[in-house]
Order: C-alpha cells, then sequence, then structure tokens
C-alpha cells in the first residue's frame, strides 16, 4: 500500500523531474526544510506564488521570441489563477477542502524535466519550464465535539506510512478480535476520512501537440488538481478560475512582412467553439492552398463575445451522443443557409473549447474604404490558430489521428477519438466571469474510489506562440483566393484572413459562414 | 512535614515523548548539511508507592516504552573538484530495556516533584539500526560506500521542578510543567526539544480499553461511546473519558472484549477500525 512519496510519483511534476527538491510546510512546525526548494534557472515562464495563499498563482508571464508577426516580448498570459475549495461529500457531511497553508504539506518546485515518450500514461512527453507542485492533506478530527466535524491537517508521519492509502479495489480489514483482561489494556485506533489533495502549476516547453496535425507551436500548461482519500467520496465538485488580463499587454511594433496595417483590438474578448465530427473534416485537408479552414467547415458550433455570466455544460455522462443539434452553413452559390444535424460523441457537450484573446482590426484603409457597411471590420476573431495572444483551452477536439488529441475512457487519457478530455464520469460547465475570464468547474455523483487518483483539468491549457512559417504561409495564400473580391490590401493582411474564415462577403454585408449560437435564422 | 500524597497507593500513568524535526543548514562555502527527527516515544505504567519517611515516592521498577521513528542526518560538501555526500539514517522501532521510572515529590519544598526514567545512570534504550552511506561524486571519481550498525537509542527523561498541588488528582504534565533538559541519541544538543505530554492518575487500576486516532502521537479520541460485551456475555455501552480511556472496574480473571465503536455520527461515523494492540501490567508485588 503506497505512502506520500509513492503517491507524489504520480504526479506531472515528479514524472518529469523525480528528484525536484522541496519544502515542508504544516502539520510538523519544527519542519523547516527537507531541502532546497529552487526553482533555478528562469525559463520562459513565469509567475508569482505566496504560500500564505497558497491556492493563488498571479502574474503569469511569457517570454516570447520575435516572430515574422510581433517582437521579442514577455506578455502577460494569466492576471491570475485561483484553485476554489473543493467540495466532497463523505456519508452525508458536506466537506470543504480549503488550499490555505493550514493544509499545505509540501511545495515542490523544478525548473527543468522531461517526461519520456512512453514513460507515463496519464502525462504527454514534455520539456518542463518553470513549475510547481503543492501537496495539502485533510483529515476528518475525530476528536471534534460530538455531532460536529472539522477538518485538520494530517499528521506528517502517517503520510510516511505505508498503508497511508489503500490500494484502488482494496477491502478495508477486518475489525480484529478486542479481548483484555484484567491486568490489559486494549488500545484501539481509529483512522479518519483523510483527502490528499495536489495542485499542480507545470508549465512546458513549446511543442506542436496541442493541435491537430502539429500545425501550431503552443506552451502548455497545466493547473490540475488530484485528488485521493482513503474513504469512498460521494460527491465532489471543484471550480478553478482561470483570468487574464482585461487588456491585452502584448505589442505588435516590428515589421511585419505581410501586413502591416492589422490593427489589434487590446481589449480582450471570449469566444468557445465545437469541432465538426464530420469524418470528411480531417485538419491535414485544410492547411492546402485550395480550401482554407472556413469556419463552416471546421466548427459546428461558436459564440463570441461571451458575457460574464454565460454559462454552458461542457461535458457530461449525461450526454449519449448521436444525433445532435442543428446548425446552418452559408451556401455562397444558393445565397442562403442550409440546415445540418450535427453528430456528436457521447459525453459530447454544448462547446468543446475556450479562446481568450484580443481580436484583430482590418488595416485602416479598409475601414476607412467602408465606414458605413456591415461589415464586421472593426473587431475580427481569430480561429481556428491564434497569431498573438491567445489562451486555449481544448476539453474536446474533433475525432483526430494524434493520441495526444483523444479523451478518456474509463481507465485513462488519450484513448477515445473524439471523446472529452475529462474522467468520463465528470460534468464539466465552464461559466464566463467577465469577457477576459472564466471558471472551470466540474461536479460528480458518482463514489469515487479510495486510494485511485480524481483528475481536475487533467487536460491542461495552452498559450499559442505561432504557427509554423510554412503552415501560415499557405493559410494566407488559401484565405487569399476567398478575399479575390477585395482591394489588394485584404489579400496581404492576417486580419482579412481570419475574417474571410467566418464571414462570406454579400455586397455591403458580412455574412456568417456557420451561423452563430442564438442567431436567428434568416 | 505531613503530605496527602502519603495516601495515594498507586498512580496510574500515560507518557509521551515526540520528536519531530526538520534543520537545514549551511554551514561554509559548499557544505549544507539537514538533520531530520521524526520519533515517538510511548508508555502506560503504574506507578507503586514506596514512600519514604520525609518525601512520597512512586516508582516502577520494570517500566518499559515503546519507540518507533528515524533520524536522518545527511550533509553535502560541494567543491571545485566533485561533491561528497554523507547520509547517516537511523532507524529505531521497538520496547526499551525495562527500568526504572519514579516520581518523588517534596513537601517541605513546596511539594516540587521530581519525574524521571531511569537511576544510578542506567537509562532505558532500545535498539537502533544505523546505515550509513558515503558517496563521492568527481570528474575522476566515483565511490560509494556502506555501513550497517546496531546502536543504542537511550530514553532519558527528567522533568524537574514541577509544582505538584498538594491535594492528589490528577496530574497531567507537558514540557512546560517543570525543567526538563531531554534530548534523544542522534539529535544535536542545540536541537528542537522533544515535546512531551502524559497525565497521573490516582487510581489503581488501569483503562481497559483506549481509543485513539492513529497518528504516532496516538492522540485520544474523547466522548467515543464504545459497546463491550462482558463476563457474564451481556453488552454494555461506555464512553471515553477526556484521555480516551474507559476504566471497568475488573477484579478476577475476567475477560472483558470491545465489540465496536458506536458510529452514528460525527465526528467518528465512518471512521475505520485500524490496528489494535494489547499493553499488559502485572500486578505490582
Amino acid at each position: 500500500m503506497p505512502n506520500l512519496e509513492t503517491l507524489l510519483n504520480d504526479t506531472l511534476l515528479l514524472t518529469a523531474a523525480p528528484d525536484a527538491p522541496w519544502k515542508s510546510y504544516g502539520a510538523s512546525p519544527g519542519a523547516l526544510e527537507a531541502a532546497a526548494a529552487d526553482p533555478g534557472t528562469p525559463g520562459r515562464w513565469n509567475w508569482s506564488h505566496d504560500v500564505r495563499k497558497p491556492g493563488r498563482v498571479s502574474g503569469v508571464t511569457y517570454h516570447l521570441l520575435r516572430t515574422p508577426w510581433y517582437v521579442e516580448q514577455t506578455p502577460t498570459v494569466l492576471e491570475e489563477l485561483l484553485w476554489h475549495p473543493i467540495e466532497v461529500g463523505y456519508r452525508g457531511l458536506p466537506l470543504t477542502l480549503e488550499l490555505t497553508k493550514k493544509f499545505l504539506v509540501r511545495k515542490y518546485e523544478t525548473s527543468r524535466g522531461t517526461v519520456a515518450k512512453g514513460q507515463s500514461a496519464h502525462w504527454l512527453p514534455a520539456e518542463l519550464d518553470r513549475s510547481m507542485l503543492l501537496v495539502f492533506g485533510f483529515q476528518l478530527n475525530l476528536r471534534a465535539k460530538s455531532k460536529t466535524f472539522s477538518l485538520e491537517p494530517i499528521p506528517l508521519d502517517v503520510m510516511e506510512r505505508d498503508d497511508f492509502m489503500p490500494r484502488p479495489g482494496a477491502k478495508p480489514p477486518k475489525a480484529p478480535v478486542m479481548k483484555v483482561t484484567r491486568t490489559e489494556t486494549g488500545t484501539l485506533q481509529l483512522v479518519p476520512l483523510r483527502v490528499l489533495v495536489c495542485a499542480e502549476f507545470v508549465c512546458c516547453q513549446e511543442s506542436t501537440d496541442y493541435v491537430p496535425g502539429a500545425k501550431a507551436r503552443t506552451s502548455r500548461f497545466r493547473p490540475h488538481l488530484m485528488l485521493m482519500s482513503n474513504r469512498p467520496l460521494e460527491r465532489l465538485a471543484a471550480k478553478i478560475s482561470i483570468r487574464r488580463p482585461s487588456m491585452s499587454t502584448m505589442a505588435h511594433e516590428g515589421l511585419p512582412p505581410a501586413d502591416d496595417q492589422d490593427g489589434m483590438s487590446h481589449m480582450m474578448a471570449t469566444g468557445m467553439w465545437s469541432d465538426s465530427n464530420s469524418p470528411e473534416i480531417a485538419w491535414e485537408k485544410i492547411f492546402t492552398v485550395s480550401i482554407p479552414p472556413v469556419w463552416s467547415s471546421i466548427f459546428s458550433r461558436f459564440k463570441t463575445n461571451l458575457p460574464a455570466g454565460a454559462g454552458y455544460l461542457m461535458a457530461s455522462p449525461d450526454a449519449p451522443g448521436g444525433p445532435g443539434f442543428l446548425s446552418h452553413r452559408w451556401n455562397d452559390a444558393a445565397g442562403r443557409y442550409e440546415q445540418h444535424q450535427e453528430e456528436l460523441m457521447p459525453g459530447q457537450g454544448y462547446f468543446d473549447n475556450i479562446h481568450v484573446a484580443p481580436p484583430m482590426r482590418a488595416p485602416k484603409t479598409l475601414r476607412d474604404l467602408y465606414p458605413d457597411a456591415k461589415l464586421n471590420l472593426e473587431e475580427i476573431v481569430m480561429a481556428p490558430f491564434c497569431i498573438h495572444d491567445c489562451l486555449h483551452q481544448h476539453w474536446r477536439w474533433l475525432p483526430a489521428k494524434e493520441k495526444s488529441l483523444h479523451g478518456w475512457d474509463e481507465k485513462g487519457p488519450y484513448a477515445v477519438p473524439g471523446a472529452p478530455h475529462i474522467p468520463l464520469h465528470q460534468h464539466l460547465r465552464v461559466e464566463v466571469e467577465s469577457p477576459h475570464a472564466y471558471a472551470y468547474c466540474v461536479r460528480s455523483e458518482q463514489v469515487l474510489e479510495p486510494g485511485r487518483w480524481e483528475y481536475i483539468l487533467h487536460e491542461g491549457l495552452a498559450y499559442g506562440i505561432s504557427a509554423s512559417h510554412d503552415v501560415m504561409g499557405k493559410m494566407l495564400l488559401g484565405g487569399r483566393a476567398l478575399l479575390s473580391p477585395w482591394p489588394s490590401e485584404a489579400q496581404a493582411s492576417w486580419a482579412m484572413f481570419y475574417w474571410v474564415l467566418r464571414y462570406s462577403r454579400t455586397r455591403d454585408r458580412a455574412v456568417e459562414r456557420l451561423l452563430e449560437d442564438g442567431a436567428p435564422v434568416p | 512535614m505531613s503530605s496527602l500524597w502519603f495516601n495515594v497507593p498507586f498512580l496510574y500513568c500515560r507518557f509521551r515523548m515526540l520528536v519531530s524535526h526538520s534543520v537545514r543548514e549551511k554551514r561554509d562555502e559548499g557544505l549544507v548539511s539537514t538533520h531530520d527527527a521524526q520519533v515517538v516515544i510511548a508508555g502506560a505504567f503504574r506507578l507503586q508507592a514506596g514512600h519514604g519517611v520525609q518525601a512520597p515516592y512512586f516508582f516502577n521498577d520494570a517500566a518499559v516504552f515503546r519507540v518507533q521513528g528515524r533520524c536522518v542526518n545527511e550533509s553535502v560538501q560541494t567543491g571545485p573538484v566533485g561533491r561528497m555526500e554523507v547520509k547517516t539514517t537511523m532507524v529505531m522501532s521497538g520496547v526499551t530495556t525495562p527500568n526504572v521510572v519514579s516520581l518523588s515529590i517534596d513537601p517541605d519544598f513546596d511539594h516540587q516533584g521530581v519525574f524521571k526514567t531511569g537511576a544510578d545512570g542506567r537509562d532505558p534504550f532500545v535498539a537502533m539500526q544505523v546505515d550509513t552511506v558515503r558517496k563521492i561524486v568527481g570528474e575522476n571519481l566515483n565511490h560509494t560506500e556502506q555501513e550497517h550498525s546496531v546502536d543504542q537509542l537511550r530514553i532519558k527523561f527528567s522533568l524537574l521542578q514541577w509544582k505538584l498541588p498538594e491535594k492528589p488528582g490528577e496530574l497531567r504534565f507537558d514540557e512546560t510543567s517543570g525543567a526538563n533538559v531531554d534530548s534523544i541519541d542522534g539529535c544535536r544538543w542545540d536541537c528542537e526539544r522533544p515535546k512531551i505530554s502524559g497525565v497521573l492518575r490516582l487510581t489503581p487500576g488501569i483503562p481497559a480499553f483506549r481509543i485513539v486516532d492513529d497518528s504516532v502521537e496516538q492522540n485520544p479520541v474523547p466522548n467515543c461511546r464504545i459497546r463491550v460485551q462482558g463476563p457474564d456475555r451481556r453488552e454494555q455501552e461506555f464512553e471515553t473519558d477526556a484521555q480516551g480511556e474507559v476504566f471497568i472496574p475488573r477484579t478476577g480473571d475476567e475477560v472483558y472484549t470491545l465489540l465496536g465503536v458506536v458510529q452514528d455520527e460525527a465526528p467518528l461515523a465512518g471512521a475505520l477500525l485500524g490496528e489494535w494492540t494489547v499493553e499488559s501490567m502485572p500486578d505490582l508485588p
């Protein structure tokens, strides 16, 4: 049966950096530090973390190197990330696990580490940048007054024992025969409910495994929670807030080779999309000169400029899959929308991903040319790729070839093409807190088995870096054909490229290629 | 001077010493040392009156302590040509040699007591497994040595200048109750003092049952209702006291069976029954 050390080997940080140093906190006030927790050489990622408020990471930045589209700089990726208290149910008791210093046991930090290919079933191959692991321990206080309950930190010595947590599926040991004679004292130990929580903030170096076909470079970061208990938990609810700054801090100075007149609206905006599950839509087909990735061909549903308060069920074991909602795609030739019934995957919810990024603006010459037209040139949303300052989170992808984009089966992640990237029994709801922030909310009503890790936000997020020059070139060429009715400035504009992926132009009016969710059908 | 403590024939004692600290030091340029100690020492025994003419005195000639824990000392010296690491792990688990535990009270001096282990320079001890690993890592040299030995961990405890009440009653104590100069082998002289805790009760008997949590500190679980079957096979319910103990007047050779813990409400609902141990305290002569 595992002790703390053994269990922590399952975390991403210690899979990648098994010798990462740590500091000890909490239950043993005498414990200062067991080793130097040294984040080491600063990498591309940086952030602030204060153990007095361990459930918060703030000022997350990423050091971008120069590309043809922007100069070298360090934009703010997140203003803050909050791990809210986790709610669990145990024998009818509602327990709130607050990630506070009182319950903090250890903090690991590292600036490097490697997950090799095939090393782990739960973690993708990765090179770590600056990363952190926080370990919290909670137990029911058996000494609380009758009919009351409270939580206390797990004593350190308990966590060192080999029976700290049971093996998954193990039955509780049988009660012993407990007899004493006159000269004997019998001592019975009671084992309280214990919950171990790991909060990781693991940042990865750039890779191409976040999108199909390795078409773009992103840096993943994985602020997930892992939770394990020694007794069955009846329910679970967890919430993680992901908050970008209200204004992008990115600068676009420099000499973009394609168009030095593209603008950027620095105000952040949030959009959500669903991938089309249609087998004809393979991402390798969309990076051709002749077929650009227009929204009606790769998405089934979307909504942009989401306001605070908007919320959707994004994945659920109650979602059966099969014939789903109706989408409306624009038929240029017919000049009208056509209705399609979208085929859904089991567990699939309302949207598949969220992007928080500042929109683009068309070149000034074009905006001046059509000052009164309803062409939406002032605010152009980037999708399916972003060339600047975009935070992505995908909890489901279209059925793709790459295992890294497959979802969970009952055993674990990266197993089923097109399935949600969260454990099968979890319901995921995403709620927009503001135009630049959202909350990732998970709940489970299924009994959680003792000794088995429960993962929350296992899929992680990514910060967009760039697409390869080759890919971008092909995309832009593909878009040029569609922009032929426009003045020549449009054909060299990235903003207009994104515009044409979303819109078709009918005289001086923009027509959505895929009708936005909730829009009236004309 | 007279003292009401002369009238007390027995004391029942439960004692616990906890050593728990981690220290990391950068001593010199390139030298980092860490010391980590997690040891618990626990005992339960009766003290019998052996009063002198002038002073009440209680003792047990064969008290034993259960000891469990480890100390780890590690030093890493890094220099221009390489690195040397020395790691010594001391693991102790077992029962100490029987030895004296005593409480003496001085009624002429403000009823101050001295509560201590050992006598005549002899201390209780338990075997300690000592493993040392020395590693030298350099450009031209990689060498590892391992060494194993068995040593003794001595349990020294003395609580001096402990001011006791004139009227006998239950006595609780901790490291602040008096002066104490305790340490354990394996710790440094300047390490954090151990935490001690315990109780002396004026009871001729010993508790039949104790209900505690499963930490090394074995924190008592008070107000815990238990179901007990007596020698007449009748089932009775008892509730633990503040020390997690249940006293049942016992006289003969009868056997009492703990059937279970009543777990119908918080905070005990759902707690697992863990380890069961029996301490034997033979009748004092």
